[in-house]
C-alpha cells in the first residue's frame, strides 16, 4: 500500500537520522536506559533478520524449481532446510519428537560440520594455488615479498622452526611486529572510513535503505 | 468498391499489363498515343506476351488491325492486329459452334437484332455501372469498352458463332451514362471508332435482351444513353474460359473492368479519342450508378437472376451494418426501380485485397444468416429502446458491454497463408529484440583445473597417510612456550573448583577442526579444575558447535557427560547485543528450567549479575573481530577499574587472529590476560600440561601438510617464473 | 558523558561539511588514482556491452555491527551499478550473507530500477541470500558464478576467508574480480587471489570513484585529514613515551 507513495523515501530517511543521531546520543551522554531499549529492539530486530534470510533463501530456490534451473540442486536444499526446520521446531519446543532419532544435533555434527570443514580444506588447496601464481600474476616486488614473507611463515610454525627458532624469529618479528602494525594502521583506517560512511548515513547523503 | 477501379489502379495492373504501358514515344500510331504512356513503366515485353506473339502471330487477327498503319510494331501486337483480322472476318462467317451456347455474345447480338429494329441509339446506352454486383456476363464487360468506340464489330452479325473464341470471351463494355465516356460521346469520334467495336457494341445490346429474356421494355438508361457502357464485372468472379482468348485479356477480366486506356500501347493505332472517351479514371463514378432507371434491360435481368441466386447462397459479400449506409445504397438501392420494387442486386466481388480487409462481422453475419427466405433475417433487428423491431437503425446497445478498461480492439484480418508467414517472421523478430539471450555458463580453463587436482591429491594423500597410520615424524613441541601461552596456563591453575567460567563459543562450523585442537586442552585444564562451565555464544551454530565439542571422546569427564553444564544459548545481535549481555546477562538473556522457574536463581547461575561475577572468561574464536568486539565491550565490564584486578579474559584464537589479538596482550595492564593461538599453541599447552588429546593427533599430519605447501609454493613460484622468462625471452627474439 | 567521542565525531562531520564546500569552489576532484576503479568502470562498461552479467557481493557484515559500514558501502557501490547497468540483458546480481543485507539488496536494486523507470523489469531474486553462514555464503555464490554467466565480480563488504572460494570460482569461470573487505585476514587473501584487490580503507572510497558525488569526496578528504592527525599523535606519544623512558 505504500510502496508507492511519494513520500516514503523521506518518511524513511527522516527515521533513519533520527535513530542514528539518538544512538548516538546515548553513547555520548548518560542514557544507558534508552539504549538497552533500543538494544533489546535490535536484538529482536536482529533475530527476525535472520527469519527473513532464511525465507528469502526459500524464496529464491523456490523460484529457481519453478524456473527449472537446476532443479536437482534447489530441491535437495529446499528438503534439507525443511527437514531441519522441523526437526528443530518439534525437538526444542515439543515432547513429539523421539529421543531415539537423530535430532538437529546430529544434522549439525554429522553433515554440517563436516561439509564446511570439506569447504575449508578446498580454500587450503585454492590457497596454495593462488600463492604459486602469485608473482606471475602480479609481477611487482610486493608479490615477491609477499611470497617470502609466507613461505617463512609457513616454515616457521612447524615443528622445524619451533625447534630451530625460526619459528620465535618469525613469531615476533613477522607476526607481533610487521603484520600486527600493519593490522593495526589498517583498522585504523577502517574505522575512518566506517566513521565516515556512518555521518554519511546520519547526513542523509547515503540512503542504502531505498529511499 | 469495384466501381473505384481508378484507384490503386496502377498497383492492381499485373506486371504484364503494366509492361504494356510502354513510355515509348515514338507514336507510330499518329499524332498521339490513344493510350497516354507512362513513362515509369519501361518494360521490355514479357515472355508471355512474346510467345502470345509466337502463338498467335498467324491467328486471328485483331480488332485494330487494320487502323495500324504499318511500321516497326512489336510481333506481338501484330499478331493481335492480325487476330483481330480475321476475327473481324470470322464475324460476318456463320457461327459453327454449338459449344457455344453460352456466348454471351452470341446472346447479346440476336437481342441486338431486335433492338436494331427499334432504332436503338448505339451510342448511348443504359450505364453499364449497373451491373455492379452483377456476376453476370464478365466477358461483356471488356468487349463492351472496347465495342464503344472502335465498332469495328459489326453487331447486327447474326453469325454470333463465328465469333472469335478471344472475343466471344471478352465480357460486354457497356458504357456508363454519366461517365466521361459520355462526355466525350463515342459519337464525337464515330468517324474514329472501328467498325468490330460498333459491332461489338450492337451485339451486347442483343446479347443483353437475349439474356435477359422476357423483359424487353427500356429502361429510362437505355433510353437515355444508348452508350455502350463499361459492364463492370465482379472482381471476384473468375472469368469463363474461353478458350481462345489471349491470356492477358483474360487476366483483363479477373482485374474487372480494365480500362481500355490502360491497354496502352503505343505500337497500336488506337485513336485518341477512343483513350479520352475511356479516361475516365479521374471521374467520379459514383453517380454512375444513382441511376438505376437508366439500366439497360439486360442488367435489370441480370440483377433478378443474380437475386435469385443470391437468395440461395448467402451473401458473404454483405457489408456489415456497421459500414455507412451509404455504401448500401450505392450497392442497392440506387437499382431500385422507379416502381418501389426492391431489387436486389448482386454484390460487387470484391477484390482479394479488399476481401482481406473486411471485418469479421461482415463473414460472420452473413454466415449466420438463418432463414434465407426471409429478408429481415439478413438485417439486424434492433431488440430494445423505442426502435425495437426495425432493422438497419444504429444500435441501441453496444453490441459487448465492457466494464472497465477496454480491451484494445484489434482488427481481424482474414490473411493468406504467406501473409501469415510473414507476420509470424516480424513477430520473431520483434520478439527477439526484447528478450535477452540465455546465460552461456563459461567454461573452466583445463590447464587451471588439472593442477588444482594434482595439488589437492597430492595434499589429501599425504596428510591422510600420516593420520591413518599414525606416522611419528616429529616430536611434541616442548621449549619455548610462547608466554601468551603460559599466562592462560597460569590464570587456568588459580581458579578454584565451584568458581563459574563463562566460555563463549564465537567460531565457524568451518574451522571447528582447528579450534576444537587450539582450546581442547584449556577445556581440560578446566575440567581439571572442577569449575563450573557456563557455556554462550553470539553465533547462531555456536550452541550446537559447544554440544558438539563438549561430547568428544577425547574430553573424558563425567561432568560433560552428565549435562552437568550450563549452556545459555545463542545471543542474536552481534557485537551490539554483547555490551547488553555484558552489563545484565539476566536481562539479555533470560532462562527458564522445565518448571518455568527463572534458571538465573539456580546453581550455578545464582548470583550471577554481571559478568564480572564470573571467575574467567574464555572466548573461542576465529575471526579477530570477534576477539574484538568482546575486548571492546565485554573487558571494560570485567575490569571496570582497569588495573588488572577484574575478572580475567582468555581467549583461544585461530593463527589468523594472532596479530590482531596480540596487541590487546601487550597492553599494560593486559586487556587479554593471555591467549592461545593456532594447533601449535595448542600443542604447546598440551605438552605444558603433560596430556595428548587433539593437538597432539594432529601435529604429525599437520607439519607434514606445512611443508608439503611450502614445497608445492615453491615449485610453483619457480616454474611460473621461468615459463614467465622463457616467454619473455621468445618475444623479445621475435 | 564521553566527550572524546562527541569531539571526534564533531571534529569529523565539521571537515566533511568543510571540505564539501571548499571543493565546490577549486576545480578538480585532488583524488589518488586508484585503478581498479577505472578497470571497473570498464568491466561494467563491457559486461552490458557484450550482455553479461555483475556479481555484487555484500558480504556477511552484520549490519548491527562495524562491519555494517563495509555492507553500507557495497549498497552504495550496487546502486551505481545497478543505475547503469540495469538496462542490459542480464541486470546485475547481488548476494548476501545476511538477512538484513539481502533486504537492504533489494531495496536499493528496486530503488534504481524505479528510477530508471524499469519497475517491470525488476525481479526479486536479483537480490538474493544464499547462505547465513560464511562459508555456505561463499558456498552458494560459487555455483552462481558459473550459472549466471557473470563476467565481473564486485565483492565489496565484509568478507572472511570464504572469500578464496569466490575468487576462485571467479577465475576459474573466468571472470574478473575486484574486492574489498574490511576484515584484515580476509584482505590477505584477497590480495593473492582477488584480480583487483582494494586494500585497506579504499573500499570506502568507492562511493567518491565510481559516483563522484561531492560529499562522498569531501568524505574522503575529512578521513585524509583525521588520518595525518592521528599519525601525528601517534608519533608524538610515542616520542613522549621513549622521552619518558629514557628519562
Amino acid at each position: 500500500m505504500f510502496r508507492n507513495l511519494k513520500f516514503r523515501a523521506p518518511v524513511a530517511t527522516i527515521i533513519a537520522i533520527a535513530s542514528g543521531i539518538i544512538m548516538l546520543f546515548t553513547y555520548i551522554f548518560p542514557l544507558g536506559g534508552l539504549r538497552a531499549f533500543i538494544l533489546d529492539i535490535v536484538v529482536i530486530g536482529a533475530a527476525a533478520a535472520l527469519l527473513i534470510g532464511v525465507a528469502n533463501l526459500t524464496g529464491v530456490h523456490l523460484d529457481k524449481l519453478r524456473k527449472g534451473e537446476k532443479p536437482v540442486n534447489s530441491a535437495a536444499l529446499l528438503i534439507a532446510l525443511g527437514i531441519t526446520f522441523v526437526v528443530t521446531l518439534l525437538q526444542g519446543y515439543t515432547n513429539l519428537y523421539p529421543a531415539s532419532l537423530p535430532g538437529s544435533q546430529w544434522i549439525l555434527t554429522n553433515i554440517q560440520m563436516p561439509v564446511e570443514s570439506t569447504l575449508m580444506g578446498i580454500l587450503a588447496i585454492t590457497l596454495t594455488y593462488a600463492a604459486a601464481r602469485l608473482i606471475t600474476q602480479r609481477p611487482n616486488i610486493f608479490s615477491v615479498l609477499f611470497v617470502l614473507t609466507l613461505l617463512v611463515t609457513l616454515i616457521g610454525n612447524t615443528q622445524f622452526g619451533l625447534e630451530t627458532g625460526l619459528g620465535q624469529t618469525v613469531r615476533n618479528f613477522v607476526s607481533h611486529g610487521l603484520a600486527s602494525a600493519g593490522a593495526r594502521g589498517i583498522l585504523i583506517g577502517v574505522a575512518l572510513g566506517t566513521i565516515a560512511t556512518g555521518l554519511r548515513v546520519l547526513m542523509g547523503i547515503d540512503r542504502p535503505y531505498g529511499g | 468498391m469495384s466501381s473505384d477501379f481508378n484507384q490503386d489502379s496502377e498497383n492492381d495492373i499485373p506486371d504484364w499489363l503494366r509492361g504494356m504501358e510502354d513510355g515509348n514515344d515514338d507514336a507510330e500510331f499518329g499524332s498521339g498515343d490513344l493510350f497516354p504512356s507512362d513513362s515509369s513503366d519501361q518494360e521490355d515485353v514479357p515472355e508471355w506476351l512474346a510467345g502470345i506473339r509466337s502463338t498467335e502471330s498467324n491467328d486471328e487477327p485483331t480488332f485494330m488491325d487494320e487502323e495500324v498503319p504499318d511500321k516497326d510494331t512489336d510481333e506481338w501486337l501484330e499478331s493481335i492486329r492480325d487476330k483481330h483480322q480475321a476475327e473481324t472476318e470470322n464475324l460476318k462467317k456463320p457461327r459453327t459452334d454449338a459449344d457455344d451456347n453460352d456466348d454471351y455474345l452470341e446472346k447479346i447480338r440476336k437481342l441486338k437484332e431486335t433492338e436494331d429494329s427499334e432504332g436503338d441509339d448505339d451510342d448511348e446506352e443504359d450505364p453499364g455501372w449497373g451491373s455492379v454486383g452483377s456476376d453476370e456476363e464478365p466477358q461483356d464487360e471488356i468487349a463492351a469498352a472496347w465495342a464503344s468506340n472502335t465498332g469495328e464489330l459489326d453487331s447486327t452479325d447474326d453469325d454470333e458463332e463465328d465469333l472469335p473464341d478471344w472475343l466471344s470471351g471478352l465480357p460486354s463494355l457497356d458504357p456508363v451514362k454519366d461517365s466521361p465516356v459520355r462526355r466525350q460521346e463515342p459519337a464525337e469520334n464515330e468517324d474514329e471508332n472501328d467498325e468490330w467495336l460498333q459491332t461489338i457494341r450492337q451485339q451486347n445490346r442483343g446479347a443483353d435482351e437475349g439474356l435477359s429474356g422476357e423483359k424487353e421494355e427500356e429502361t429510362p438508361a437505355e433510353e437515355e444513353d444508348d452508350s455502350e457502357l463499361p459492364h463492370v464485372s465482379p472482381l471476384s468472379d473468375p472469368p469463363p474460359d474461353t478458350g481462345s482468348l489471349p491470356t492477358w485479356l483474360e487476366n483483363l477480366q479477373t482485374a474487372g473492368l480494365v480500362l481500355p486506356e490502360d491497354l496502352r500501347d503505343e505500337d497500336e493505332e488506337i485513336d485518341e479519342g477512343f483513350v479520352e472517351s475511356f479516361d475516365y479514371r479521374d471521374e467520379d463514378v459514383s453517380s454512375l450508378l444513382s441511376e438505376a432507371d437508366d439500366l439497360p434491360d439486360w442488367i435489370g435481368e441480370d440483377v433478378e437472376e443474380s437475386e435469385e441466386e443470391e437468395e440461395e447462397e448467402p451473401d458473404i459479400q454483405r457489408l456489415p451494418p456497421s459500414i455507412p449506409q451509404e455504401t448500401e445504397s450505392f450497392t442497392e438501392s440506387e437499382f431500385e426501380e422507379d416502381d418501389g420494387e426492391d431489387v436486389e442486386i448482386e454484390k460487387a466481388e470484391l477484390p482479394t485485397w479488399l476481401q482481406a480487409m473486411r471485418p469479421v462481422e461482415a463473414v460472420t453475419s452473413a454466415a449466420d444468416l438463418g432463414d434465407e427466405d426471409d429478408e429481415t433475417t439478413h438485417r439486424e433487428q434492433e431488440k430494445v429502446g423505442p426502435l425495437s423491431g426495425l432493422s438497419d437503425v444504429l444500435p441501441a446497445e453496444p453490441h459487448v458491454v465492457h466494464f472497465g478498461s477496454q480491451a484494445t480492439p484489434t482488427p481481424s484480418f482474414t490473411l493468406s497463408d504467406v501473409q501469415k508467414r510473414y507476420s509470424k517472421l516480424l513477430l520473431s523478430m520483434v520478439e527477439g529484440e526484447t528478450k535477452s539471450p540465455p546465460a552461456e555458463k563459461r567454461s573452466v580453463a583445463l590447464p587451471q583445473q588439472i593442477l588444482r587436482w594434482v595439488i589437492a591429491v597430492v595434499l589429501v594423500l599425504v596428510v591422510v597417510f600420516v593420520l591413518w597410520f599414525r606416522v611419528d615424524l616429529f616430536g611434541m613441541p616442548a621449549a619455548g612456550i610462547p608466554p601468551e601461552n603460559a599466562a592462560v596456563i597460569n590464570t587456568v591453575n588459580t581458579l578454584t573448583p565451584g568458581q563459574r567460567v563463562l566460555v563463549a563459543f564465537e567460531y565457524q562450523p568451518a574451522l571447528s577442526g582447528e579450534m576444537e585442537s587450539v582450546s581442547a586442552a584449556i577445556i581440560n585444564h578446566l575440567l581439571s579444575k572442577q569449575v563450573e562451565l557456563v557455556l554462550f555464544s553470539s553465533q547462531p551454530t555456536g550452541p550446537g558447535l559447544a554440544e558438539a565439542f563438549l561430547q568428544q571422546e577425547y574430553l573424558v569427564s563425567d561432568y560433560l557427560r552428565n549435562h552437568q553444564y550450563v549452556n545459555l544459548g545463542y545471543l542474536s545481535g552481534g557485537s551490539a547485543a554483547l555490551l547488553n549481555f555484558a552489563n545484565d546477562p539476566r536481562r539479555a538473556m533470560p532462562l527458564q528450567d522445565a518448571s518455568g522457574a527463572n534458571r538465573w536463581d539456580q546453581a550455578p547461575l545464582s548470583g550471577i549479575s554481571t559478568l564480572k561475577d564470573f571467575a574467567m572468561v574464555l572466548v573461542i574464536t576465529d575471526d579477530p573481530d570477534m576477539a574484538r568486539s568482546w575486548v571492546e565491550q565485554v573487558q571494560p565490564i570485567l575490569d571496570p577499574s582497569s588495573d588488572g584486578g577484574g575478572t580475567p579474559l582468555v581467549m583461544a584464537v585461530s593463527a589468523q587472529a594472532e596479530p590482531l589479538v596480540y596487541p590487546y596482550y601487550l597492553t599494560s595492564p593486559r586487556q587479554v590476560t593471555g591467549y592461545v593461538s593456532g594447533l601449535s599453541g595448542g600443542a604447546f599447552y598440551e605438552s605444558q600440561n603433560g596430556v595428548r588429546i587433539v593437538a597432539n593427533q594432529y601435529w604429525n599430519a599437520y607439519n607434514v601438510g606445512l611443508l608439503l605447501t611450502v614445497l608445492i609454493i615453491a615449485l610453483g613460484v619457480v616454474f611460473n617464473l621461468a615459463r614467465q622468462t622463457f616467454v619473455n625471452t621468445g618475444r623479445e627474439k621475435a | 558523558m564521553n566527550l572524546t567521542n562527541l569531539v571526534v565525531i564533531a571534529a569529523f562531520a565539521g571537515l566533511m561539511v568543510g571540505f564539501y564546500f571548499l571543493n565546490l569552489r577549486r576545480e578538480g576532484r585532488r583524488l589518488r588514482d586508484i585503478p581498479s576503479y577505472y578497470r571497473l568502470r570498464g568491466s561494467v562498461e563491457v559486461a552490458v556491452e557484450d550482455g553479461t552479467r555483475i556479481h555484487v557481493a555484500i558480504g556477511r557484515g552484520d549490519i548491527l555491527s562495524p562491519h555494517g559500514a563495509a555492507a553500507l558501502v557495497g549498497l552504495s557501490m550496487l546502486q551505481e551499478i545497478a543505475m547503469v547497468a540495469s538496462e542490459s540483458d542480464h541486470p546485475p546480481l547481488a548476494t548476501a550473507g545476511d538477512g538484513l543485507l539481502g533486504i537492504l539488496a533489494q531495496d536499493t536494486l528496486r530503488a534504481s530500477y524505479n528510477a530508471l523507470n524499469l519497475s517491470a523489469s525488476y525481479e526479486q531474486s536479483l537480490g538474493r541470500v544464499t547462505g547465513l553462514t560464511p562459508f555456505s555464503y561463499g558456498a552458494g555464490v560459487m555455483p552462481l558464478i558459473f550459472d549466471e554467466a557473470v563476467s565481473t565480480n564486485l565483492l565489496i563488504g565484509s568478507f572472511g576467508t570464504e572469500a578464496a572460494l569466490i575468487t576462485s570460482a571467479g577465475e576459474r569461470g573466468q571472470s574478473r574480480t575486484l574486492a574489498g573487505t574490511d576484515n584484515i585476514p580476509g584482505q590477505a587473501i584477497l590480495y593473492a587471489a582477488a584480480h583487483e584487490p582494494l586494500i585497506g580503507e579504499e573500499m570506502y572510497a568507492g562511493g567518491a570513484y565510481l559516483g563522484e558525488k561531492p560529499m562522498h569526496v569531501a568524505s574522503l578528504h575529512a578521513q585524509d585529514t583525521i588520518r595525518w592527525i592521528a599519525i601525528g599523535l601517534i608519533v608524538l606519544f610515542a616520542l613522549g613515551g621513549l622521552v619518558q623512558g629514557l628519562l
